[in-house]
């Protein structure tokens, strides 16, 4: 302490730990506290009621686990089956590409390359997910092309994926959204791997899978841990992809949020929300437990 | 052998055509569209025109929104960046027991979902504080995650400071006070450039946290998403049209000074390292002196 | 004198560990004093208490009369020159150099007549407006001095400032450093491991050990006249003889070495039967015997090898108690070579070797 005001002086000190104190406590600890305080209680209408009591309750949790209306429950399964398949989906897609710019690509190339993936991360969501509403509407481009090589025209936001319980439109909506986040942690993870060693494990007689496996994929692990937690909580917790294209049965778990909220269910809403952070609260643990990461690896 | 190396060369050949091809065509459609006169979003019967420019020009509702856009994006940089400093000053230089326990709660933000961030700050400022939610509330809950980047990017580049700088300052007269606006400051400079570009961007394009802490208002992001969610016109496209242009302008500009950047770095290096050799060998020819 | 530098007692421990014993010494006013010794010695220590970095555990330090204890580093008459030179590399050779006059509120004006004086005296005019990172390892070696100087210090303290750089630069920067102290005449400390540098810039030299100062003196006392065996053996290359005393006379004595018996002087004053060090320096044995023989020593050896270094030819002997003799001859061109295995005569005069205690040596 002593050294830290010989260095910074006392408006420093003051300014460092005042900062650090209201960033924590106002804007991230005490509203989370008051989330979890509005989660555990039930709402006023409710109470009125008599459907719960007064204070601490799991009331508001209940709905979701209601056995005569599962809409909620399927929700929350939808949403958590689908992250998963999609930040699978995107892992196995992406990671070719990270490790072809990370080593491969000529430097001319990689800014090239770069800069066309940067365009379409830069653009937001919302408009991302527009582009496709428009390709797959019921007389959009694709229908368009179905048609004219003589095939059926999709319904692409009323056919239910097997399983997923999500439609089409949605599905390809949210791998398009969010697979880029899985590309640049994994890039960046790789880019730091010594060519050398590669070329080292090529020359002592290993094949490429086997090089993949024993040296690239250890080096990138931080990266492909993060990429994966990106991917998943990004599209677990996505709100406009769904609204935009779900269409009218793929109900996403972030709109039953919303919908909690739309009739003032305070108390309803933050127990969804809680909900949902818990889970991507465990999925991060299981990823840093799986890949044997540390908090400061995967924050970039 | 050589078949294989072949085939490994058009198949990775293929994959990257496909892949970027799905990233840029969604967007170079959805672009397309907004010269289209029709009515109804689609290419087909495609005549040229630019009323749709005009329609989105004339809508007041995304002036409002973008107002409002760049208020919270104003707000949101002063924050983060005050916070994102302070945090990254305690981490990198100060010897605090318990570090990882505030780098993870800093961190925290940044992994847990918009959606979440958004209605604990309106469920603490409205409903528990009282405050109307307005962009205000929209800027905190934005500022909480967009603070955590802004350090993450100061971290990295306090981590790379001399700290025998400091020390210089300070054997040279200067009080701690002047070591920081005249030494640590102008070091970090270039930090707070692209935390504070970092720190616009993610404001200005952000949706999910946003929309469940603004209330009532509305922002750039919101207005285009209510436009979407409503009956659409091509002037949505002509409006999406712009900002992927500018985005695309943007891009293109920033590569293009930092090649320029790269070059003349090279080249201070090389001329550098002559001087050095030049002196040497002048010293060798004015050796006699009192050795 | 009015500015003298003194430690009073000083000692500094750090937990368990004690970087510096009991420190008992005067710099004057004016004088370029050097700190030599091994890295871990202490001397970074010492140069980090009297600029205000770190304070003594026990003892004071007095600049002029006037105790520093507890005077920041930003309010202490020091001026230091880091190892790294800790150049501002974001401004100008004209901003670094007035950096300390521009935090103690000077105008503009006055910095600039300050910085173009300094800039003379470096000899580097018109180099104001350059980027650090512009300049070569030399250059910046003289900017950094010079934005020490600007800030007229009473004592300049320099942390192995030439260790960076090559041979012939090092070179031409020690004669550049003496002369701009004999300029200005600010009392300079200097810290280094190389004992030729110490050697030949200073008025005198502090030869350290482990925390202990050895010896202190002028350069050739320290030389040609090592008080311990750490000294000896550190300063320059030293032949090294171990047995016990078996005469004393006259200020000389005698010891029983492996090679038979052989004699020094006996500045400290062993006593018969004590264990002691006879040191003689490589270049003054001799392979044939010129003057008589009451005044010298002597003894035989096998040659193990012969190394021609230009200016120089060394030869190595068998040592059955360690370390292989060394003889250095100059390349007169009369010098014979000689097989491994010959069988040599070495011959050495009585006053130029020294008898120590047996102590600590300097690792090889």
């Amino acid at each position: 302490m002593r050294e830290a005001l010989q260095r910074f002086g006392p408006f420093g000190v003051t300014f460092i730990f005042g900062s650090v104190a209201v960033w924590a406590l106002m804007l991230i600890l005490v509203p989370h506290i008051m989330l979890l305080d509005y989660a555990f209680h039930a709402n006023p209408g409710a109470i009125n009621k008599g459907l719960a009591e007064e204070g601490f309750t799991f009331y508001s949790f209940l709905n979701l686990f209601d056995p005569n209306d599962d809409l909620a429950l399927r929700t929350f399964t939808r949403t958590l089956l689908t992250s998963g398949v999609i930040t699978l989906l995107a892992l196995v897609v992406c990671y070719p590409l990270a490790y072809y710019l990370a080593k491969v690509a000529t430097r001319q190339w990689l800014s090239i390359l770069m800069l066309c993936l940067l365009i379409p991360y830069w653009v937001n969501e919302v408009l991302r997910a527009y582009a496709w509403r428009t390709l797959m509407s019921k007389n959009g481009l694709f229908n368009q092309v179905f048609t004219a090589v003589g095939m059926e025209p999709v319904e692409f936001f009323n056919y239910e994926l097997p399983v997923l319980d999500a439609n089409i439109a949605l599905f390809v909506g949210l791998i398009y959204a969010y697979v880029l986040f899985m590309i640049f942690p994994m890039f960046n993870a790789m880019e730091s791997l010594d060519r050398n060693q590669v070329e080292a494990a090529r020359d002592l007689g290993a094949t490429w899978p086997q090089v993949h496996r024993r040296i690239v994929i250890p080096h990138a692990k931080p990266g492909i841990a993060s990429g994966c937690i990106v991917t998943f909580m990004l599209t677990a917790g996505s709100f406009i992809v769904p609204v935009l294209l779900g269409g009218k049965s793929s109900f996403w778990f972030t709109q039953a949020i919303e919908s909690q909220f739309s009739v003032l269910n305070w108390n309803g809403g933050s127990a969804y929300s809680l909900v949902l952070e818990f889970v991507c609260l465990v999925f991060v643990l299981i990823m840093m437990r799986v890949f044997r990461v540390t908090l400061r690896d995967i924050t970039r | 052998m050589n078949d294989n190396q072949n085939l490994l060369k058009w198949a990775i050949r293929a994959y990257l055509l496909i892949f970027f091809s799905y990233m840029l065509f969604p967007l170079a459609y959805m672009m397309l569209i907004a010269f289209n006169e029709s009515r109804i979003p689609t290419h087909r019967d495609f005549t040229f025109t630019l009323n749709w420019f005009g329609e989105a020009w004339k809508d007041a509702r995304m002036w409002d929104g973008l107002e409002n856009s760049v208020y919270i994006a104003l707000l949101v940089v002063a924050i983060s960046i005050t916070l994102g400093l302070g945090g990254a000053l305690m981490l990198v230089r100060l010897q605090v027991k318990a570090k990882s326990l505030v780098y993870a709660v800093l961190v925290s933000p940044i992994l847990a979902p918009g959606i979440v961030l958004g209605i604990s700050t309106f469920i603490f400022w409205s409903q528990q504080l009282g405050f109307r939610a307005s962009w205000w509330t929209a800027a905190f809950a934005q500022s909480s995650f967009i603070a955590a980047y802004c350090m993450l990017i100061f971290m990295a580049r306090l981590q790379r400071f001399d700290t025998t700088l400091e020390e210089a300052g300070l054997d040279l007269g200067a009080s701690p006070r002047q070591v920081f606006w005249r030494i640590t400051v102008p070091y970090l400079r270039p930090a707070f450039l692209s935390a504070g570009a970092l720190a616009f961007l993610q404001s200005f394009e952000n949706y999910t946290t946003t929309y469940f802490s603004i209330g009532a208002e509305s922002t750039f992001t919101i207005f285009i998403a209510n436009k979407v969610r409503q009956g659409v016109t091509p002037a949505v496209n002509a409006v999406a049209f712009i900002i992927v242009a500018t985005t695309i302008l943007v891009a293109i500009v920033y590569e293009v000074r930092r090649r320029g950047r790269e070059k003349r770095a090279a080249q201070a290096a090389r001329q550098a390292q002559a001087a050095d050799v030049a002196m040497a060998a002048g010293l060798a020819q004015t050796q006699p002196q009192s050795a | 004198m009015s500015n003298d530098l003194v430690f009073h007692n000083v000692v500094k421990r750090f937990g368990e560990f004690t970087a510096v014993h009991n420190l008992d010494l005067t710099i004057e006013e004016g004088e370029f004093f050097s700190f030599l010794g091994p890295s871990g010695c202490g001397k970074t220590t010492i140069l980090r208490m009297v600029s205000g970095f770190i304070e003594p555990t026990e003892g004071h330090i007095t600049l002029g009369g006037q105790n520093l204890a507890g005077i920041g580093p930003n309010r202490r008459p020091t001026a230091l020159i880091f190892q790294n030179l800790a150049l501002f590399p974001l401004m100008s050779v004209a901003d670094n150099i007035s950096f300390g006059l521009a935090v103690r509120g000077l105008d503009r004006s006055t910095r600039m007549t300050t910085v173009d004086r300094l800039l003379e005296l470096i000899a580097m005019p018109g180099y104001a407006d350059r980027r650090i990172d512009e300049l070569s390892g030399g250059q910046k070696q003289r900017v950094a001095i010079a934005r020490a100087l600007a800030v007229e210090p009473k004592v300049l303290l320099l942390d192995e400032p030439l260790s960076a750089l090559d041979l012939k630069l090092r070179q031409h920067m020690r004669a550049e450093l003496r002369d701009i102290q004999k300029r200005t005449g600010i009392t300079f400390i200097y810290i280094t491991h190389d004992q030729g540098e110490a050697l030949a810039m200073s008025d005198r030299v502090a030869v350290m050990s482990q925390g202990h100062v050895e010896q202190v003196g002028v350069s050739s006392d320290i030389y040609n006249h090592p008080e311990t065996a750490f000294v000896a053996s550190f300063v320059g290359e030293n032949n090294l003889f171990a047995g016990r005393v078996t005469g004393v006379s006259n200020g000389q004595a005698r010891l029983d070495t492996a090679f038979g018996p052989l004699a020094g002087l006996n500045t400290r004053g062993l006593q018969i039967g004590e264990e002691g060090f006879l040191f003689v320096r490589p270049e003054r044995l001799r392979l044939t015997s010129t003057a008589a023989k009451a005044e010298e020593n002597s003894f035989a050896s096998a040659v193990l090898g012969e190394m021609f270094e230009g200016i120089t030819v060394n030869i190595s002997l068998a040592n059955p108690d360690g370390r292989p003799v060394t003889i250095t001859m100059s390349n007169d061109g009369a010098v014979q070579t000689y097989e491994p295995g010959t069988q040599l005569n070495v011959f050495f005069n009585t006053d130029q070797a020294t008898i120590l205690p047996r102590g600590s040596l300097a690792s090889a």
